[in-house]
């Protein structure tokens, strides 16, 4: 198990390919933020053609934070179970994303997925959201602000934690069937 | 007959909310602490260091718990000597609302579910009137914060009521072994069986407002806990799903009477946020 320390968006996806199942990826830079709604949004075309060229090799996760408060620049900040998205996980992998942030396990397709896009899944602290809020330094909405906490953001993270959980060699930390 | 006046009832509405928020129960913490030491993988035992730290941090600075601020769910029990002369629904709503609203938590439900449209916070209310001695006078209220990833691994199964013990027990341990790693575990199992169906959903939920440890007064059900329990932690899901043997901290079964054709079973995981408080008027 070794620790990596990865600025995103990735200049090189060389990087990537060195990352083993149970490796700790520490994230730094920007990454976008968005789930559900917006996956399905971007799934059915209607993300606008302006925003796509900013997610050539992103990281994207799975959140909806609490707002700000006492002086905190975000609130409570975990991710969401990951396997909701995977449907549409195809389809954000194909305009750049490369990087996974959630929690639990992925059907097969996605890893599948992660071996032809040479893409990741890591796993970060769920139920941790008050922990993970020293991670994020500042956010920004990016589109979508009608879907209030579920809209499309980017965060501004430094160390942010996660393990990965599929590698690009589509190999994955669990052993059950999914 | 007491009177319980709408501003004590609001006064316990407030206080549930904010505590759960932000505190997790003793029981909880302690049963993590006792993981802790048990348990041998080292990526477990870091996801449980973390989950303590994380309360922690919660309490001091007063950021939620979980960013999923759920629904909450509220268990209002009133003794048969006291009277709640205003309308329980509503004032759960409007303080529920407010509380949400001062403290900054998500609101995280829509108006409409298919449609998607429209957002509110919103508190689900289940009221009951009980007739046990030690509430003649009294109203309990007690609530659990849940998260839609809890929410989403709880399920409601009929069975044939020729079904055997055994059957029921490997049907359940396999259900929740496959549900774990869509929630957050290690999580606590509430498990209802028998009544009409919603009430077998409802005893398991209610089933997690029990101490962590106390076991079902009834042996038969008390052993069948510890059962489910063991085979579980077994699989070697572990914290996260990320492997070791903490994957369920403890299991709480409850029975109600039931017709002659039917065996209905509910399952309720609760995530390791797990944010339960009570209060007695």
């Amino acid at each position: 198990m070794k620790e990596y320390k990865v600025i995103v968006p990735l200049n090189d996806t060389w990087i990537l390919k060195q990352l083993n199942v149970g490796d700790r990826l520490l994230l730094s830079g920007e990454i976008y933020v968005f789930r559900d709604q917006v996956h399905k949004k971007i799934h059915n075309g209607e993300l606008p053609d302006t925003l796509k060229i900013n997610f050539h090799n992103s990281a994207v996760y799975y959140c909806a934070a609490t707002p700000p408060k006492n002086n905190f620049v975000i609130g409570s900040c975990g991710p969401t179970s990951a396997y909701r998205m995977d449907e549409y996980t195809e389809t954000v992998l194909s305009i750049g994303f490369r990087i996974m942030i959630g929690k639990g396990y992925r059907s097969s397709k996605v890893v599948e997925l992660c071996k032809k896009f040479a893409a990741i899944y890591a796993i970060t602290y769920g139920g941790c959201g008050a922990l993970l809020n020293k991670y994020v330094k500042n956010y920004e909405l990016v589109a979508f602000s009608d879907l209030g906490p579920e809209a499309m953001y980017k965060f501004y993270v430094s160390d942010f934690p996660s393990i990965v959980a599929i590698d690009t060699n589509g190999n994955k930390i669990w052993t059950v069937e999914t | 007959m007491r009177e319980i006046t709408k501003e004590q009832f609001v006064s316990a509405i407030r206080t549930l909310l904010v505590h759960a928020n932000y505190f997790l129960p003793e029981d909880f913490l302690q049963a993590i602490k006792t993981a802790i030491e048990t348990e041998v993988n080292l990526v477990a035992k870091d996801v449980l260091l973390k989950i303590l730290n994380n309360a922690e941090i919660s309490s001091i600075t007063k950021l939620p718990l979980c960013q999923d601020t759920g629904i909450p769910q509220f268990f209002v029990d009133i003794g048969k000597d006291v009277c709640l002369n205003f309308d329980i629904n509503a004032t759960v709503q409007n303080i529920t609302a407010e509380v949400y609203e001062n403290e900054k938590l998500r609101c995280s439900c829509v108006v409409d579910p298919l449609k998607r449209t429209g957002k509110l916070h919103f508190g689900s209310v289940y009221i009951q009137c009980l007739n046990k001695d030690e509430l003649d006078r009294r109203c309990k209220i007690s609530v659990l914060i849940r998260g839609g990833g809890s929410e989403n691994t709880s399920v409601f199964t009929n069975f044939l009521p020729t079904t055997n013990k055994e059957e029921i027990i490997t049907y359940i341990t396999e259900t929740i072994i496959k549900l774990l790693p869509y929630t957050c575990p290690p999580v606590i199992v509430g498990i209802g069986v028998g009544g009409v169906i919603e009430e077998s959903m409802i005893l398991a939920k209610k089933s997690l407002l029990r101490t962590i440890g106390i076991r079902n007064k009834d042996l038969f059900y008390a052993e069948i806990e510890k059962q489910i329990k063991d085979a579980v932690n077994n699989s070697g899901i572990g914290p996260l799903g990320l492997g070791g043997k903490t994957s369920v901290l403890d299991v709480f079964i409850e029975a109600a009477p039931t017709h002659i054709a039917t065996l209905p079973v509910s399952i309720v995981l609760q995530c390791h946020s797990y944010r339960k408080h009570t209060v007695v008027l």
